[in-house]
């Protein structure tokens, strides 16, 4: 056992902060590190900056402009941009339907779509869940039906986060209503600006508009745009899935975060003129959370180390639980942290960048807001409770 | 022992009912919230026509009379209407430190309470309000304000001493900067740089923290009405809502969630009774660590009933439309104010047992 990094992930880490120090704007970072939320254009240009520098796709295969990175690496990607408050990578493109259509798609779909979802020069976002179908995913009912060249489509997708930034959606669809749920899905790919599209905004609790509902109203998609087989999609969902486990703790998130705490404790000063951070509750909470993460974060390692723990499922359950919670513990603790003045609503400042002098110190407007932002963790993506009826599962049945 | 309500407290819960009913459903709220003041000045006015910032002034004052009962038991009739106006704040607070002032009481809402600071967190101590020549200068922050306020009764230092003091907030030396809490209350800051500041008459330091106390109290008792709110639309939206082919309330796990939220409302009921009782019978430090303990437990549970309601609703549990996060935002936001549960349990242990 040796739980150093090599001499090359040293390096490795070394290039990537030169990179973040260097390139990544410090107005997108100041507003990370503040709570602030990020615009259309923050997002794109981080994007842009990532692709110049090679830096856009390193999870894809190599001839598509991947890297050939090792686990340890991306996990050192992750946690040095991280540190230094960059956004994290838009998943859609890079982190689902990419890998999807490098393993299942045609090569005309690989030669149309991946460089472009590349550069970002299409925003893509996940049509998935609906009304009826959360958890239980594969009761779906947005129904594709077969028309001579065409597909045409009928139903809703809900929870659809950016649709109103994205120019193209995979989606799953229906196809078979007459075998089980799970063997009449298919993953077809759909523009936005295609007629009978409607996207309508859900504002959430924060008062920002993440996520959507989307309406398809006879749309009509070419059948070239189906990926891989009809009636395979659920198989291509599970392989996103399993795909977008990559990262999913949020460690290198979850550290910053615990910076960014003390840093705040330091700063406020309890009524009996002490450092917060030096109040002997208040310091047992951040001492009990560095050590959860620190229990979390060589669980990822010993997930990421090994291929074997990388495809059993209770290790995959335990970091997306175990990881919603300790993010979500570390923004209910910004907030404390911050106290009272995290209980005043300075929304024009976190999602608009007004700059209208900020009440209380700079820190205080955006504790609030991502601490409710962060509820979501333990819901979207399987909530905790379907995660814990899988662990249970692969535990009872091995 | 009898925890049974008196005549007149069923009749007062049932008056307070029928009013949030009426008039405070969440839908009826978000309008108000969306007026250029932030809540409905005739909604307010409907509030005090009921009499319910009286409830604990005393008769010979023209009051109802009432004790920390009272008051919980339009606390807890309130807290599922998640009410905009300050009623609590005025109906223990605004009432312990007029001073027995006729003026300060009449029109039920025309003074509101200066009591906190910028950056100095949960203290009640003014350290950056003073008082010289009969003028106040300083900031205050965390002031209940709502369009029919007239004036302010501020804290501030005086030659050493803790004083509170009536300035007219259309004094041009006065400036309100009018924001919402997180839940959506309409809040503010106040700037006086030589306001005129009339001294209340017998309010010192320890005053102002039984008053506070009580204040805290009694708003332990809406967040329980809140907490309940909270679990019924919890309790409602398991059994309606089907995943996998049956409703969420036939999962064993979300049942046993569902009694974990149920605890959790009937301890802090509980402990909201006890710290009514204890309001009635006791005054200082005993009123205080009362105060502390209810805030500190109910503080808990309120944090908990809120993430748990969120989590229940799954993905409606995160709009600001569907109505849980209305009060899951409201619990998070009482936590906050008047000392958060770390704050409480630090005076819980230090004024012992």
């Amino acid at each position: 056992m040796d739980l150093k990094f090599s001499d090359e992930d040293l390096a490795f880490k070394k290039t990537i902060e030169e990179f973040c120090e260097a390139h990544v704007a410090a107005e997108t970072r100041k507003k990370i590190a503040l709570g602030h939320r990020l615009s259309k254009q923050d997002i794109v240009d981080y994007h842009k900056v990532l692709y110049d520098h090679g830096y856009a796709v390193p999870n894809w295969k190599q001839e598509w402009g991947g890297t050939d990175w090792t686990s340890i690496q991306h996990q050192i990607f992750d946690d040095v941009t991280a540190a230094y408050d960059c956004p994290r990578r838009l998943a859609f493109g890079v982190s689902m339907v990419g890998p999807v259509l490098q393993a299942f798609g045609s090569r005309e779909q690989q030669e149309k779509y991946l460089p472009r979802i590349a550069r970002l020069d299409d925003w893509w976002c996940q049509g998935f869940s609906e009304p009826g179908s959360g958890s239980d995913l594969a009761s779906l009912k947005t129904s594709a039906v077969r028309d001579g060249d065409e597909y045409v489509i009928n139903g809703q997708k809900t929870w659809t986060t950016y649709a109103q930034h994205a120019d193209m959606m995979f989606l799953l669809t229906r196809t078979d209503n007459e075998c089980k749920p799970q063997e009449g899905i298919s993953f077809m790919l759909l523009d936005m600006n295609t007629p009978g599209v409607t996207v309508k905004p859900i504002i959430l609790l924060d008062g920002y508009h993440e996520v959507n509902e989307v309406f398809f109203d006879d749309v009509r998609i070419p059948a070239e745009n189906l990926v891989g087989q009809e009636n395979k999609g659920w198989d291509y969902a599970k392989f996103l899935l399993a795909h977008e486990r990559f990262g999913i703790a949020q460690i290198g998130y979850a550290k910053n975060q615990l910076n960014r705490l003390r840093d705040i404790a330091s700063q406020e000063q309890t009524e009996d003129g002490k450092r917060l951070v030096d109040n002997v509750f208040f310091s047992q909470k951040l001492a009990e959370i560095e050590m959860d993460l620190t229990a979390l974060e060589v669980t990822n390692l010993r997930v990421l180390s090994d291929a074997k723990n990388q495809s059993d499922l209770t290790f995959a359950g335990m970091l997306k639980i175990r990881g919603s919670d300790l993010n979500q513990k570390l923004t209910r603790l910004i907030m404390e942290a911050v106290g009272p003045a995290a209980a005043v609503e300075q929304q024009d400042l976190v999602l608009h960048g007004r700059n209208e002098p900020p009440l209380g110190p700079d820190y205080a407007g955006g504790a609030a807001p991502s601490y409710l932002n962060n509820r979501k963790l333990s819901i979207f993506g399987g909530s905790n409770e379907i995660q814990r009826s899988i662990i249970s599962k692969a535990m009872l049945t091995a | 022992m009898d925890f049974s309500l008196s005549e007149e407290q069923r009749m007062l819960q049932e008056t307070v009912g029928r009013f949030v009913a009426d008039r405070y459903s969440l839908d009826q709220r978000k309008a108000y919230m969306a007026q250029s003041a932030g809540h409905d000045h005739a909604v307010a006015g409907e509030l005090v026509d009921l009499g319910l910032t009286l409830v604990q002034i005393p008769e010979e004052q023209g009051g109802l009379g009432g004790d920390a009962f009272d008051a919980m038991v339009v606390g807890e009739a309130l807290g599922p209407g998640l009410v905009l106006e300050p009623v609590m704040d005025v109906m223990t607070a605004v009432s312990a430190l007029s001073g027995g002032r006729d003026d300060i009481l009449e029109d039920g809402n025309s003074h509101t309470l200066g009591l906190y600071e910028r950056g100095q967190r949960y203290s009640l101590n003014p350290a950056i309000t003073s008082v010289e020549g009969g003028k106040v200068s300083g900031t205050k922050t965390l002031v209940p304000h709502t369009a029919g306020t007239t004036h302010a009764l501020v804290s501030a230092q005086e030659n050493g001493q803790v004083g509170l003091y009536r300035v007219a907030l259309s004094d041009a030396a006065v400036t309100v900067f009018n924001y919402p809490l997180q839940d959506g209350r309409p809040f503010a800051d106040l700037q006086l740089d030589g306001a005129e500041a009339e001294k209340v008459d017998g309010i010192s330091m320890a005053e102002i923290e039984a008053a506070v106390a009580r204040m805290t109290i009694a708003e332990c008792s809406v967040a329980v009405g809140a907490m309940q709110a909270a679990l019924d639309m919890t309790k409602e939206y398991l059994s309606v809502r089907k995943q996998f082919g049956r409703p969420l309330a036939a999962f064993q796990e979300l049942q046993f969630r569902l009694v974990d939220m149920n605890m959790e409302v009937q301890d802090a009921r509980s402990m909201a009774i006890w710290a009514a009782n204890q309001a009635n019978l006791t005054t200082g430090e005993a009123l205080l660590r009362a105060a502390s303990m209810a805030k500190a437990k109910i503080g808990k549970a309120a944090t908990y009933v809120a993430e748990d309601s969120i989590q229940l609703h799954g993905g409606m549990g995160m709009t600001l439309d569907y109505g849980i996060g209305a009060f899951a935002k409201y619990l998070i936001t009482f936590n906050l104010l008047h000392g958060d549960v770390d704050y409480h349990m630090g005076r819980v242990m230090r004024l012992g047992g």
